[in-house]
């Protein structure tokens, strides 16, 4: 950009064209923990991957026009996207409860750690709740999901009057089962284990 | 770095008409195909309208967002979003969205997740639905198709190109 043609004309016709093109603009952001995914951009012809924090692109109908690094940092990403990231949605936060065995009467540090958690629901707007089920690895898919579903909503029944004391509308509380798809102790199948059988709780 | 070249945003641009198409065809009102609770609506400052189907509706906080509706924001408006797989989404001022394609299953985390950002500035947070199956989120601008593999990232698309 800065190496074009010293005439005027030209100069002024490729500040234009350029302050147009970048226009469109797409930049990855770190996140507070560090991991950083990646967006791959397709356009005209090209594909670029971004998959560094602050990684940018300016695509433009005939390609993907990756910036050199270090092209948008923060500052600039304030200037352009400031009031759009003030308006972002808290990000959701969830809490593991564990039951007593072959109950559904919780353990003594989950009842504690639902009560702390209950308490983040007051500074929350049109709060969400989504209980999800989770099983260890004995018994097959299908038994599991079932189980999974079974009891999560077993427990939004259990937790429903609490949760409409905090202002929470019923029909904003789901229940889901995931079966054994997403362990806290990774196990081989068929592996009894009790911190896998729990249920979480998260407010969106 | 994966360097494979995905035709994403032609397949995904016929697809998209088909499935208008299809509707159209099959005599069914495009509400009836649309009345799919996908997301909520988390804040709002300024003027924000959502269009399903050729009715206006004014955003409120709490209030629910469907598949196929378009979120328009005003100069000093912006809006923010959750949605069912926990992504979260916002727009910034003079914005256009629209809501292509959303299917969650709750129990597999299996998925789709399409917008268009016909203006304006968005900025997304991906959820279950990226981290189940990479890039099955995908961002449209009049220019660009972004596949999403799992990060927080901002977009601005410039309106007048089209």
């Amino acid at each position: 950009m800065a190496k074009t043609t010293p005439v005027l004309a030209p100069v002024l016709g490729a500040l234009l064209l350029s302050a147009c093109a970048s226009r469109n603009l797409v930049v990855v952001l770190p996140e507070p923990n560090g991991h950083v995914g990646a967006v791959v951009v397709h356009a005209g012809e090209s594909q670029t991957i971004l998959n560094k924090g602050y990684a940018a692109a300016t695509p433009s109908a005939r390609s993907a026009n990756p910036l050199p690094a270090g092209a948008y940092g923060d500052t600039k990403v304030k200037q352009v996207f400031g009031e759009t990231l003030a308006a972002m949605p808290e990000p959701p936060v969830s809490q593991d409860l564990f039951f007593e065995t072959d109950s559904l009467d919780l353990t003594p540090q989950s009842t504690t750690a639902l009560q702390a958690f209950l308490d983040k629901l007051k500074t929350r707007k049109a709060v969400e709740i989504v209980i999800t089920g989770h099983t260890d690895t004995m018994g097959k898919d299908d038994y599991n999901d079932a189980l999974s579903l079974q009891r999560a909503e077993s427990i939004k029944s259990t937790l429903l009057p609490v949760l409409l004391k905090y202002g929470v509308s019923a029909d904003a509380v789901t229940a889901e089962g995931r079966g054994k798809r997403d362990l806290l102790v990774a196990t081989p199948d068929d592996t009894p284990e009790p911190r896998n059988r729990r249920v979480e709780i998260t407010v969106r | 770095m994966q360097t494979t070249v995905s035709p994403i945003a032609y397949h995904g641009r016929r697809r998209n008409s088909f499935w208008l198409l299809g509707c159209f065809i099959a005599g069914l009102p495009l509400s009836a195909m649309a009345d799919e609770r996908i997301g909520q609506i988390k804040t709002e400052t300024g003027t924000v309208t959502i269009v399903q189907a050729g009715k206006t509706r004014p955003a409120q906080v709490g209030g629910p967002v469907f598949k196929s509706d378009t979120v328009i924001t005003a100069g000093h408006s912006s809006v923010g979003i959750t949605f069912a797989d926990n992504s979260l989404m916002a727009l910034g001022p003079f914005s256009r969205l629209s809501l292509d394609q959303f299917r969650f299953n709750t129990t597999t985390h299996d998925g789709a997740f399409d917008v268009s950002l016909k203006k304006g500035t968005l900025a997304i947070k991906s959820g279950q639905i990226v981290k189940q199956t990479p890039e099955a989120m995908r961002v449209r601008t009049p220019v660009a198709v972004l596949g999403v593999r799992g990060t927080e990232f901002v977009v601005r698309a410039d309106g007048t190109e089209s």
